[in-house]
């Protein structure tokens, strides 16, 4: 079922993640967990499987004594996420 | 989990995402009031310090006194500026387009003011209506892009003052200038900050 959508995307923290990143210069893990509600476990993992794909660039930095992680979308991001909202439109499109 | 996202939830999970999405243009307010009272205060300071030394005959010390309570207030706002956005927590959190390109402008504006009181002095000329346009193009495109109505009205104001500062004498322009701040940065600084507790802007 719906197998022509991008399984990078077709999953409900990696879909968020992105949908944030995509109206936004840049986001930080604190503000993404804020906005998505998800652990820091599951998130760290769907940040690292989105980064591993080439959608989104992850910066790491020290602010202070802590550590702040830095999320961007890609161009390759951009199109996919572009190309998986034309997918779905399909699907969801009286026929 | 992965497998059962219908086409239906995925576009839920888009609408919810982007809508959640605040502009956090509010936080502008910070920077219209802390530069809109610094420079008030410095170009009155300056408008009584060139009168007082005017008055005392010691026209020698005009230009270094007026210069320096300039960069007493600029020092003094850029000093506030650093100390509070160092401490926001939110700062770095996010940014959306908007603030990159609102951020880009106003530095843009800086340099081309810093150019403006340097072009000036060398035409032996008051650099107050070229800063005062500067700071009405910016002022309108930053309120243009955040649909804020009053920074745009703020700019027109800016612009006539300009226009009338052309018109009038070094310390007068200094009132004019005064003037226009509290109009096109005091007053848009305080609307959005207002805004605050109501609906976002």
């Amino acid at each position: 079922m719906y197998k022509d959508l991008d399984p990078i995307l077709h999953s409900q923290l990696r879909l968020a993640v992105v949908s944030i990143l995509i109206n936004v210069e840049k986001a930080d893990f604190a503000y993404l967990k804020e906005e998505t509600g998800a652990s820091s476990g599951n998130l760290s993992v769907q940040i690292t499987r989105l980064k591993e794909a080439g959608y989104i660039e992850v910066k790491k930095k020290f602010k202070g004594n802590y550590p702040q992680t830095s999320c961007r979308i890609t161009n390759l991001g951009r199109e996919r996420f572009e190309a998986y909202v034309r997918a779905i439109s399909a699907y969801l499109k009286p026929k | 989990m992965e497998q059962t996202l219908t086409p239906e939830e995925s576009l839920q999970i888009i609408q919810k995402s982007i809508s959640n999405l605040r502009n956090n243009m509010r936080e502008g307010s910070f920077y219209y009031l802390t530069w809109g009272w610094a420079l008030i205060l410095a170009s009155l300071s300056s408008y009584f310090v060139i009168e007082h030394y005017i008055k005392i005959e010691q026209y020698q010390k005009i230009n270094i006194m007026s210069l320096l309570t300039w960069s007493i207030f600029i020092a003094a706002a850029l000093v506030v500026q650093f100390i509070v956005r160092s401490r926001s927590k939110k700062r770095d959190r996010v940014m959306t387009h908007l603030d990159r390109y609102v951020k880009i402008i106003w530095i843009l504006a800086g340099m081309l003011m810093g150019l403006m009181v340097f072009l000036s002095l060398k035409v032996n000329t008051y650099p107050t209506p070229f800063i005062l346009g500067v700071t009405a193009m910016a002022t309108a495109v930053s309120g243009l892009m955040c649909r804020f109505h009053p920074l745009v009205f703020g700019s027109v104001v800016f612009l006539i003052a300009a226009i009338v500062a052309i018109y009038l004498q070094g310390t007068q322009q200094l009132l004019v200038f005064a003037v226009a701040m509290a109009f096109g940065y005091l007053i848009p600084g305080y609307l959005l900050r207002a805004s605050k507790n109501g609906n976002n802007v």
